[in-house]
């Protein structure tokens, strides 16, 4: 017991540790790469000590010191549970103590049906982040999560189905904030529609086996690109990363434009930084307006009222034939050179094209463009498949019923045995006081004082 | 500006009598006068069916049940202990522990007022049934929870006021075993504030009485507090797709859980009980209150909602 005590302080540390540093998986990811620059040395010694400081929930010594503690209580449950037995199959006497002892059992128990439940429903499912845009349908397959972990024992067999987000809306409230945000998906399986169902923060949908989440949502701006020769080189919803919507960043990447510079071998790519406020404020001009660039705009709501992007243009190697990671979420410009001077970006008003031109071979200029006929959003999923859930309540049964039973059944039983006992002796009350010391203090004993 | 809803007049009118009841309570130590004790406790009574309407006139003007925010817990958790305090009280007696009791409802309540929020919408993530379930357990949780430990601390007081005055006893007799100043102000038979409080003390039940009590309130109250934790997981699962993520609200109601559990295997292991015992579920309170607050308002997570 004593050694139980002291696992249990040993994770009670460890968990405040988790609590207070900012923890890889569940905490922002900005915050973590700061706590680690400003205590480098700290992290380092922790680390050699099994225990570094931003993922404690993963680390060795948490393991180690649950492991241990589920020693002791494996070690305690055996023996508890042979007594237990004996004293049954012995048919011992049935007192109040002896299904007290079947209580705590069972709570301790308990506890190892958590832990299985726990590793075999991770084991066996996967979780993961979905993208849907609008209109768009998905296939519950690998290739379509933005992010995908799945379990070590899990058989590699994703459902198949597809789902598509036929509308998505956040009905803003007086003060700016969503009062709920809701993505109404349809699950198309085998082509055929089989459920509909609007999908919110606290309603889910579950479909053979694997449940989506609503988890967030964005803003995706619908842009066209043309090449010079008129192709449409780039055709897509674009996804935009904020904090509070009312301004959102993004990344336009046309690898295939599909044109090449005069004097140059390698056809150029083009991208560009992308701005979108959805409610789009202009700011009064600044000095002599000689051109487009002039301009300046600040984030209004929330809301789609007048949507501008800006667009911070770059042409040249988008880097992605290097065969480096690549992030939709940034423009790496290290071998690009900005369209305009300065970088400076222009503004599109939605359903607005631009067009822009290139040098070409005769000395003369190409045309391009870039278009924005769209403004939709993307709705963020949670995608998982845990088998384990059951389980995992039925434990949180047991453990209810164990320690319900622990702490109260027996204090029940000697109560109705003392009733008993004293009742037909006595005329109904007992006159002395009862040999096995109760849990609390009798209103005699308080009002005495 | 809207005019000061109804339910915030209510909780104006319940501190005011708690305040009162607090002032009596505190007369009380030196004074004890039965009779004051009792007017204090009457005090309480007069509050608590303000406290109640205030909280139900707050949940007819924001339409939700009414722990959708910080101001709306505090409120309810310094409900649930005003209601146990005057359930003690007139079922055993207890008056003492009025002082603590008062303290924390009416600091809890100061806290509520400090975090206002007028009625009005919850926040999407709390829009479901699972937040009468799991918040409502969580807060009764807390509020029997810091019984024990004021039981605790009583238990602690009492234990020093018998060593206090057996120690004088003892000084007085042989005279060698005391030495310093509390020994002298016994033997002297003077009234010093030591011994004074030492007295005031030793009206309190026997320590053993209070460590009865103070484990009753963790018998009802970890419990509880299972459950709600419980209750929690099953609503990340059914809000967010997992049911626990070491999000710092969850990893803070765990601690107080393993605080409470250690607290339950120290009562019978030697050496371990009654002293420690009563420590571990002091610094069960420290870990209640710093799960309500200090996780909410300094650390970012996905409970951070609930000052909005």
């Amino acid at each position: 017991m004593r050694t139980a005590i002291y696992f249990l302080i040993g994770i009670l540390v460890i968990v405040l540790i988790g609590t207070f540093v900012p923890q890889e998986f569940t905490s922002a990811s900005q915050r973590v790469s700061q706590f680690l620059t400003a205590h480098p040395n700290l992290n380092d010694l922790f680390t050699h000590l099994g225990l570094p400081l931003t993922s404690v929930f993963v680390s060795p010594l948490f393991y180690i010191l649950l492991a241990s503690l589920y020693i002791a209580l494996l070690s305690c449950v055996i023996t508890r549970g042979r007594a237990l037995i004996v004293r049954t199959v012995r048919r011992y006497p049935r007192t109040p103590q002896y299904w007290g002892e079947w209580g705590s059992w069972l709570f301790h128990t308990s506890f190892f049906l958590l832990v299985v439940a726990v590793v075999w429903g991770k084991a066996t499912g996967f979780d993961g982040i979905m993208t849907i845009t609008q209109g768009q349908r998905v296939a519950e397959t690998r290739a379509s999560y933005d992010t995908l972990q799945e379990g070590m024992l899990f058989d590699g067999h994703h459902a198949g189905y597809e789902v598509q987000l036929n509308s998505f809306r956040a009905p803003l409230q007086a003060n700016g904030m969503p009062s709920d945000f809701v993505s109404n998906l349809t699950v198309y399986n085998g082509g055929r529609a089989v459920l509909t169902k609007d999908v919110r923060v606290n309603d889910f949908l579950g479909y053979d086996g694997v449940d989506f989440y609503q988890q967030d949502y964005g803003w995706a701006p619908h842009m066209v690109v043309r090449n010079p020769a008129g192709e449409v080189v780039s055709d897509t919803d674009i996804q935009m990363i904020s904090d509070d919507k009312t301004a959102s960043t993004g990344v336009l990447k046309v690898p295939a434009f599909n044109y090449t510079l005069p004097g140059q071998t390698k056809p150029m790519q083009i991208g560009a930084k992308l701005v979108l406020y959805p409610d789009a404020q202009a700011l009064p001009q600044v000095t002599g307006a000689s051109n487009a660039l002039n301009f300046s705009y600040a984030p209004g709501s929330a809301a789609a009222d007048n949507p501008v992007l800006e667009v911070q243009l770059f042409i040249g190697d988008l880097g992605i034939d290097n065969g480096a990671s690549q992030d939709v979420f940034t423009l790496d410009t290290g071998a690009m050179s900005p369209y305009y001077l300065g970088a400076a970006a222009f503004a599109l008003p939605l359903h607005q094209t631009t067009t822009l031109s290139l040098p070409a071979a005769n000395g003369g200029t190409a045309n391009f463009t870039i278009s924005f006929p769209d403004l939709r959003q993307f709705s963020l999923f949670h995608v998982k498949k845990d088998n384990g859930v059951p389980l995992v309540y039925t434990a949180f049964v047991l453990t209810m019923v164990g320690l319900l039973s622990k702490l109260y059944l027996r204090p029940f039983l000697e109560r109705r045995r003392r009733a008993r006992a004293s009742a037909p002796a006595l005329g109904g009350r007992a006159s002395t006081p009862p040999a096995a010391p109760s849990p609390g203090p009798t209103r005699e004993e308080v009002l005495t004082r | 500006m809207n005019a000061t809803p109804l339910s915030l007049t209510l909780f104006g009118v319940a501190v005011a009598f708690y305040v009162a009841a607090l002032i009596g309570f505190i007369v009380y130590i030196p004074v004890r006068r039965r009779r004051l004790a009792d007017a204090a406790l009457s005090l309480v009574a007069l509050a608590w069916p303000f406290h109640l309407a205030s909280i139900l006139t707050r949940a007819f003007e924001s339409g939700h049940w009414p722990l959708g925010n910080i101001y709306e817990y505090s409120t309810g958790i310094s409900f649930v202990v005003a209601t146990t305090f005057l359930v003690i009280s007139l079922r055993a007696g207890q008056r003492l522990i009025g002082v603590p009791a008062m303290i924390l409802t009416i600091g809890l309540m100061a806290v509520a007022y400090m975090l206002y929020v007028p009625p009005g919408n919850l926040v999407p993530a709390l829009h479901s049934y699972w937040l009468t379930i799991h918040v409502t357990s969580m807060a009764t949780a807390s509020g029997l929870l810091v019984f024990s430990s004021f039981f605790a601390m009583f238990f602690l007081a009492r234990r020093w006021a018998d060593g206090y005055v057996l120690a004088g006893a003892i000084g007085g007799g042989g005279g060698t075993l005391v030495s310093g100043g509390g020994g002298a102000a016994v033997m002297t038979g003077g009234g010093g504030p030591l011994s004074s409080l030492a007295g005031s003390l030793q009206r309190l039940p026997a320590s053993k009485t209070l460590d009865a009590w103070s484990y009753r309130f963790v018998m009802i109250g970890f419990p509880v507090w299972t459950f709600g934790v419980m209750m929690g997981a099953v609503w990340g699962e059914h809000a967010w797709g997992r049911y626990w993520g070491w999000d710092p609200k969850e990893t803070f109601s765990f601690i107080v859980w393993v605080i409470f559990a250690i607290y339950l295997h120290a009562r019978v292991t030697y050496g371990w009980r009654e002293t420690r015992a009563a420590l571990i579920t002091v610094i069960g309170l420290v870990a209640i209150f710093a799960d309500l607050y200090a996780v909410n308002l300094w650390i970012a997570g996905l409970h951070s909602y609930a000052r909005a």
